[in-house]
Formats: C-alpha cells, sequence, structure tokens
C-alpha cells in the first residue's frame, strides 16, 4: 500500500465528478391546450321551454272554526219564547266557517311531451313557480267558504207552515271522506222546553231530491232556504271540479313574461288531512 | 550521548528508563519525517546483527543520564543496503492502529463547519483524507507515540527556539521556497432536477367568463359531451385532469333581477305557422381540476476569484489555478424539490462559503514563500515533533527574527557526528489572517422555467382563456339571424354551440437551463504575516 502518498494530502488528486444529473428533454415536450368544443356534435332536437298540461299539488287542509260565542238560536211558539243557545257551540268543532287549502311542498308535473308526470319538491321548477297573491304571502292555494250566520237567529212556529232553513257552516272533520264536506243547514226549533238548532247536511236535501237554495213544498209546508247565493249548493268536491280553484306559474324572471293559468278539474285524498288537487291549463 | 535500539515483541510493555543495552549496534542513523508523512529511520548496523522481522523498536537517546525516546518503528523486511561487513536497515513509524485514529478523526472533523459533504462523492465521504481539503491542515504523525492529530500549516502546537549559539555556523540558509499563487479563478458547479407538482381549479375561471357568473347555455349537450373526463392527459403537457363533472342544476331565484334566466326571450319564427317560442337555458354547475407536473434539470455555474493577498507584491507564481468544484447530489439540501435555484438559498450560499474555504486551502501552500533551514546539535532537537512552531533568532534575519511551522526534520549521527537539520516555511500574508465575510451573488440571467410553485397563484398558470357563445351570445345571433322555422334554429344552434378554450402555462421541459451567477465582491485571502 502506498501509505505515504494515500494519506497525504499534498498529493495532486482530481476533484470529485459532482452529480450528473439526467437530462429531462423529453419530460414535457407539448403546450398544455384544453379545447371544449364540439366538431361533430349534431343538434337533433331543441329545447323548446314549454308548460305543463295538468299540475298536480298536495295541499293540507286548515280548517277555520267559528268565534262567535255571542251568537243565540231562540225558538218563539207564538208570544212563548223558549231559552236561547249558542248557535255556534264551540265542542261542535265538525263545523267550521272555512277551510284553507295550504300548499304541502309537492307537486308533480306532466309535460306535454311525456306520458308521466314527474314529482317536484318545492313550489317551482325550471324557472316556473306558483304564484297567487295569496300564496305568496301565506302558502294559501284557497279558501273555500262556507256560507254561515253571522247574526243570531229566530225561529217562529209559523201558521202558514213555512220552515226557514238557514245556511249555518260547512261540514269537516280530520279524517273524514272528501265527499264528506260539504255545506251544512240549520233550522230552529224547540226541544226539550229549549231553543234547538236543527242541522242538515247538503247531501240530505239532495238525496231527498231538493237543491238549495231553491224553496220546496214539502205536503203541507214550504221550506224556504233563507241564502244569498242564488246558485245551487254543490259539494266540496264538486266545487274543484268545477274549476273553483285557479292557480297560476309564472317566470321568476318578470322580463320573461311567461305566465299560465290553471283551473281545478279534480281531488284526490292523500292521507287523513291532505289532497292532490289536480289542475288543467285554462284556455 | 548513546543510541539504544529496543526490539518491542508484540503485548510486551517496554520501560524506557530501564535500558541499558542496545539490541542492535547502532554505526550511525538518520531520522527523518517531512509534513504529512511518517517518520522514517534508516540505520546502519553489523551485517552480522540479528533482526527480528516484521517488529517494531524504540529508538532512544541517552543524553545527561536521560531517556528520551526519539522513534518507534516497524522494521521493514529487506534491508535497503548489504556490503560486506555492513547492512542499511529501514524503520518506518507506522501505527498499527492508524485506521481508527484517523476514524475518529473523521468524525469529529465532520461535526464542524470544515465539512460539506456537497462537495465529497459519495463513495469518498468515509475517506479521512476528504476532511483536509477545506482545512489549512495537514495529518501530524508523532514518530514515537504514533498520535495522529491535525497540525496547522502556519502554526504548531508546541513552540521551540533557536538562538544563535545553538545554531551550527554557516548552517543557516534561506531560501523563497514557492512564488505564491496570485488568485484562484473557482467555478463551483450544481446539477440537480427540480421537481415540482400541483393542482389548478380551473372552474371558477370558466364561471367568471359568463354572464351571470355561471356557465349557461342553449347547447348544453355538446358541452357535457366534451367536458374533459379525469384522468385525461393534455398531450405531453404535463397537464392531466385530476376532478371533472358536470351537471344541469337550478339557479336560485332573484326575482326580478333576473340573473339567472330560465329561458331566452320569446323567438319570433319568420314563418306563418312556426309561432313564437322560447328555448331552455340550462345552466350548469361542476368541477374542474388540472394536475400538473414538471421535471427539468438545472446547473448553476457560481465564478468568482479569490485573490491572494500577500508580501510578494509583483513576484508570483505564473501559473494561474482554475479550480472547478462540482457538487454532489443535492436532494436533501434542497429546501424543497421544486426549488429553482439552488445558490441564491441559504444552504447554497453556505457551499459557495466553504468553497471559499477550499480555495484558501490552495492558496495556503503557496504562501509559505520563505524556507529556513537551520542544522542545531541533535541535542537540541530531541522529541522534535512536526506540530512545532520554530523561531529563530539570527543577526542574518531580517529585524533578527524569524518564525515558522516546521516543515521537516532530518537528525543524523554517526561515531563522527550528529545534528538535527530543520527547514521552517514562513508565510508572506500580510496584516494577519483575512476572513472572508459575505459576498454579493449576481445572476447573469433571469431565472427561466417555472418558479417557486408557492409564488404562483392559479391564474398563473392560464395565460389564455377564451369563451365563444354563452346563452347571451347565441340569443343575440338568434336575433340577428332571425331563423324562419325550427329547422334554421337549429342550424344556428348547431353553428354557434358553446365553445371554451384554455391555453395553458408553457411548463415544457428542456435538456438542461443553466444559469451563471458571478460573485461581484472582491474577495481577499492571506496568510498570517510570519515575515
Amino acid at each position: 500500500m502506498r501509505f505515504y502518498h494515500n494519506l497525504n494530502k499534498l498529493a495532486i488528486k482530481p476533484y470529485s465528478r459532482g452529480f450528473q444529473a439526467s437530462s429531462t428533454a423529453l419530460f414535457n415536450t407539448e403546450i398544455g391546450i384544453l379545447e371544449l368544443k364540439s366538431e361533430e356534435e349534431v343538434i337533433d332536437s331543441l329545447d323548446i321551454v314549454c308548460l305543463p298540461d295538468f299540475l298536480e299539488i298536495l295541499v293540507e287542509f286548515i280548517p277555520i272554526p267559528f268565534d262567535y260565542p255571542h251568537l243565540m238560536a231562540t225558538y218563539y211558539y207564538y208570544d212563548k219564547v223558549f231559552p236561547s243557545v249558542p248557535l255556534y257551540s264551540p265542542e261542535k268543532i265538525q263545523f267550521v266557517k272555512a277551510i284553507d287549502l295550504i300548499f304541502a311542498g309537492v307537486m308533480k308535473i306532466k309535460m306535454p311531451t311525456s306520458r308521466d308526470s314527474f314529482l317536484v319538491n318545492g313550489d317551482g321548477f325550471d324557472g316556473l313557480y306558483l304564484k297567487n297573491e295569496t300564496y305568496l304571502q301565506s302558502k294559501l292555494i284557497h279558501r273555500f267558504c262556507f256560507d254561515f250566520q253571522e247574526q243570531s237567529v229566530t225561529g217562529h212556529f209559523n201558521e202558514n207552515k213555512e220552515i226557514i232553513i238557514f245556511p249555518y257552516a260547512g261540514f269537516y272533520k280530520p279524517g273524514c271522506h272528501l265527499n264528506d264536506i260539504q255545506q251544512v243547514f240549520c233550522t230552529i226549533e224547540e226541544n226539550a222546553d229549549m231553543s234547538y238548532v236543527h242541522c242538515s247536511l247538503l247531501d240530505e236535501w239532495h238525496n231527498q231530491g231538493r237543491f238549495p237554495p231553491q224553496s220546496y213544498d214539502n205536503n203541507d209546508k214550504k221550506l224556504i232556504f233563507r241564502s244569498s247565493s242564488r246558485e245551487p249548493y254543490i259539494s266540496f268536491v264538486n266545487s274543484i271540479r268545477h274549476g273553483k280553484i285557479s292557480i297560476s306559474l309564472s317566470s321568476t324572471d318578470e322580463e320573461a313574461q311567461l305566465q299560465q293559468s290553471y283551473v281545478s278539474m279534480d281531488i284526490f285524498q292523500h292521507g287523513p288531512t291532505k289532497a292532490f288537487i289536480q289542475f288543467i291549463k285554462s284556455t | 550521548m548513546r543510541f539504544f535500539l529496543k526490539w518491542v515483541d508484540s503485548g510486551e510493555e517496554v520501560c524506557i528508563g530501564k535500558i541499558v543495552k542496545s539490541d542492535l549496534d547502532i554505526l550511525d542513523f538518520t531520522l527523518s519525517q517531512r509534513e504529512g508523512g511518517i517518520a522514517l529511520c534508516s540505520l546502519t548496523i553489523p551485517l552480522s546483527s540479528i533482526l527480528k522481522k516484521d517488529s517494531y523498536a524504540f529508538l532512544i537517546a541517552k543524553h545527561n543520564e536521560k531517556m528520551t525516546p526519539l522513534f518507534y518503528g516497524k522494521l521493514m523486511g529487506v534491508p535497503l543496503h548489504v556490503s560486506d561487513l555492513q547492512q542499511k536497515i529501514e524503520l518506518f513509524a507506522v501505527p498499527k492502529d492508524y485506521r481508527s485514529q484517523l476514524e475518529k478523526i473523521k468524525k469529529e472533523a465532520h461535526q464542524t463547519a470544515e465539512w460539506d459533504e456537497l462537495f465529497v462523492d459519495v463513495e469518498k465521504r468515509e475517506d479521512p483524507t476528504e476532511i483536509l481539503e477545506s482545512r489549512p491542515e495537514l495529518f501530524c504523525w508523532n514518530p514515537v507515540t504514533h498520535q495522529v492529530t491535525l497540525s496547522n500549516f502556519f502554526v504548531g502546537r508546541v513552540n521551540r527556539t533557536f538562538n544563535e549559539s545553538q545554531i551550527l555556523q554557516n548552517s543557516l540558509k534561506i531560501k523563497i521556497g514557492q512564488l505564491p499563487k496570485p488568485y484562484i479563478n473557482l467555478s463551483v458547479v450544481a446539477e440537480w432536477v427540480q421537481e415540482a407538482e400541483g393542482e389548478i381549479n380551473l372552474f371558477p375561471f370558466i364561471e367568471k367568463k359568463f354572464s351571470g357568473g355561471k356557465i349557461n347555455t342553449l347547447t348544453p349537450k355538446s358541452l357535457l359531451i366534451q367536458w374533459p373526463r379525469k384522468g385525461q392527459l393534455l398531450g405531453r403537457s404535463g397537464y392531466a385532469i385530476v376532478e371533472s363533472h358536470l351537471q344541469p342544476f337550478n339557479p336560485p331565484m332573484t326575482g326580478s333581477l333576473g340573473i339567472y334566466p330560465h329561458f331566452t326571450d320569446q323567438i319570433e319564427l319568420l314563418d306563418e305557422n312556426a309561432g313564437a317560442i322560447r328555448l331552455r337555458q340550462t345552466w350548469l354547475n361542476g368541477k374542474l381540476k388540472l394536475g400538473w407536473c414538471y421535471k427539468q434539470k438545472r446547473r448553476e455555474i457560481v465564478k468568482l476569484k479569490l485573490n491572494h493577498r500577500h508580501q510578494m507584491l509583483s513576484r508570483s507564481e505564473a501559473n494561474k489555478l482554475d479550480l472547478t468544484l462540482r457538487l454532489s447530489d443535492l436532494s436533501k439540501h434542497l429546501p424543497t424539490p421544486a426549488t429553482p435555484s439552488f445558490f441564491e438559498t441559504e444552504r447554497g450560499k453556505q457551499a459557495i462559503g466553504h468553497a471559499l474555504k477550499i480555495a484558501s486551502c490552495h492558496l495556503a501552500p503557496s504562501s509559505r514563500t520563505y524556507e529556513i533551514t537551520i542544522k542545531v546539535p541533535i541535542t537540541e532537537a530531541l522529541g522534535i515533533t512536526l506540530d512545532e512552531t520554530i523561531t529563530i533568532y539570527h543577526p542574518a534575519l531580517t529585524k533578527g527574527s524569524a518564525k515558522g511551522k516546521l516543515v521537516s526534520y532530518k537528525l543524523h549521527a554517526s561515531f563522527e557526528k550528529s545534528w538535527a537539520q530543520l527547514t521552517i516555511a514562513m508565510a508572506a500574508g500580510e496584516d494577519g489572517e483575512v476572513k472572508i465575510d459575505g459576498f454579493n451573488l449576481v445572476a447573469e440571467a433571469e431565472l427561466e422555467g417555472l418558479p417557486l410553485p408557492e409564488t404562483l397563484a392559479n391564474s398563473d398558470f392560464i395565460d389564455a382563456l377564451s369563451l365563444r357563445n354563452d346563452a347571451f351570445s347565441q340569443s343575440q345571433i338568434i336575433k340577428q339571424k332571425a331563423p324562419r322555422n325550427k329547422d334554421e334554429l337549429r342550424q344556428i344552434l348547431q353553428d354557434n354551440q358553446t365553445e371554451i378554450i384554455f391555453t395553458l402555462r408553457d411548463i415544457r421541459s428542456k435538456d438542461v437551463l443553466e444559469r451563471q451567477f458571478v460573485v461581484d465582491t472582491p474577495l481577499f485571502w492571506s496568510a498570517p504575516k510570519q515575515v
């Protein structure tokens, strides 16, 4: 071993060759261009905006109760006055002044171009939204009002044998069938030495072949409906079917001026307190 | 004065003071050592002397009843010279444990500021001599104890003085040993591969281009089909899609503001029966993230000049020195793999400082311009080593004295005479040692390629972004072209589909990007002033 030279710094020795990195000439060789454009894509159909033919809107029934504790019913037999009773007793919750139909958050849409309807959560789709004055304020689709009395009523024994029938309230109980929702009438009579409010359903009259508010002769008595309505009373369901409720779909962009009105054409029960109301485009 | 040679068997402990007889008759001997080397002892002995092959032996001097070991070494197998009556043998002061001693010195040196592994190839980092490159020191081998130490070029640990009366007459000789190098042109070269990668979210940039701040179009199908897929590469550009999806969505209601219209204005088709229609305006939401990957070989060269300040003025060595130092693998020394410049980092500047130390060590030997040789009685040099500073007082010297480092000695004794010849090297530096403090690094060109990624925003990766035919533009075109019927309307949309084109930052790599620096600070180094 050349001990002396190996351990002597003064001997000439080459320096480190150093680190020689490999070439990167072939790592990235192109400029990056990202093109999102169609060379050949053919547009086979236009995405034309069309409005649905039919709508179904889920509503919830909210009854409006009576709050008239001061209204009384009194029966008179000649000069005898029977003790008055409250016209609208708070226990009788099935008698309501009106029913609010509140939007329950779901719609079904059927477009002209499709056979099936689709469900929409919310009150709009594709830029179209329900737009009624009452709806915008409180999600109220329609308030279905019944005829009722705003003043105390009296009943008299009539030698002319006339029976006065008053429009009393609407009938509604949560869970009742839709066909049961209807106008209720009443007569003021006597029972057990007390004035008595005798109620009758519209259906009962219809089953007898009577169509309030038209007056009728019943054997030797004359039935007189004291109502301001000139049109025959129809049930809640028939009212719906006759287009009682109307709504409109409008674009959120007011400049687009896109609006379509719909009228009700049917109603389907959906649980004890809800129903789908079907609407059709109105012309 | 008497001299003894005592053989030492393996494991034997020798008591120098109790030696009374020499194992060999010594006719004469010469003991010599030069700096950086081990001591050699050649002895002339009778031919009949019995030698212990491969054995170690002490050479001891007895003077004034005091036994002083001069040398301890191993016998070389074959005599140097054989004559009728005599033979000349040689012993070398080879430490048995030199490897472990050097290993220890090496390990200690690696912990100091004078060691920088960047300047040493990986396979040579365990070589003890590598630690000397940046130190003005040499290994010093004690001829008796075999201890290895580091001894400075200019100053020893022990001081010894000789005055005129100790110096043999007419033995003082002064000469210029070598002329100092005037300067060193130093180049430090570093090579590495810059590696960087990252992600860019392109989607917000696309959205900003559209009216309403969201993607909207009358031709969504083509955009949905053309939208890039995750994993798609953009050729060999270094870009790839890492996250991507696009889908229609219902934008929020803005009422009368109409920021996000769902359909166009009414389009009146000219044909009587065609009527008026509105087209649905599709709003799209999604994600588009691009990953990028960059590799670039870089080479940086720092050029500087280390000037040598010395007293020789115009007398300098003609051969200048150009020194190129190439650094080893930098990967562990870069702040991050994406670092685009090494010498502009603190570690890089530290490497330049180390290179200057290496350069100064090249200037150092040449700065020991003067050599003085003296002869003194051998008794004056007993126990001498090379880690000594010698001061000489003699009227022949300028100012009557000189001081320098002992660089070699020779002790000779025979029947007729005995002496010690000492050679002392003296540095002709100026005003004490000049240290290098700080320097100004100037790049000769701007940085090419990718800078540090942390300094780049997403927008820095987008050279150009063009959008053609968003929904508003398409509506305008339809209005302008006034189609007669749905077929013509369809064709207009066919010809004016929404297009988005990105041109991304150029991250193409080259074979190598080389960058040169100069140090414009004047740099000087000087040895101690010993003359």
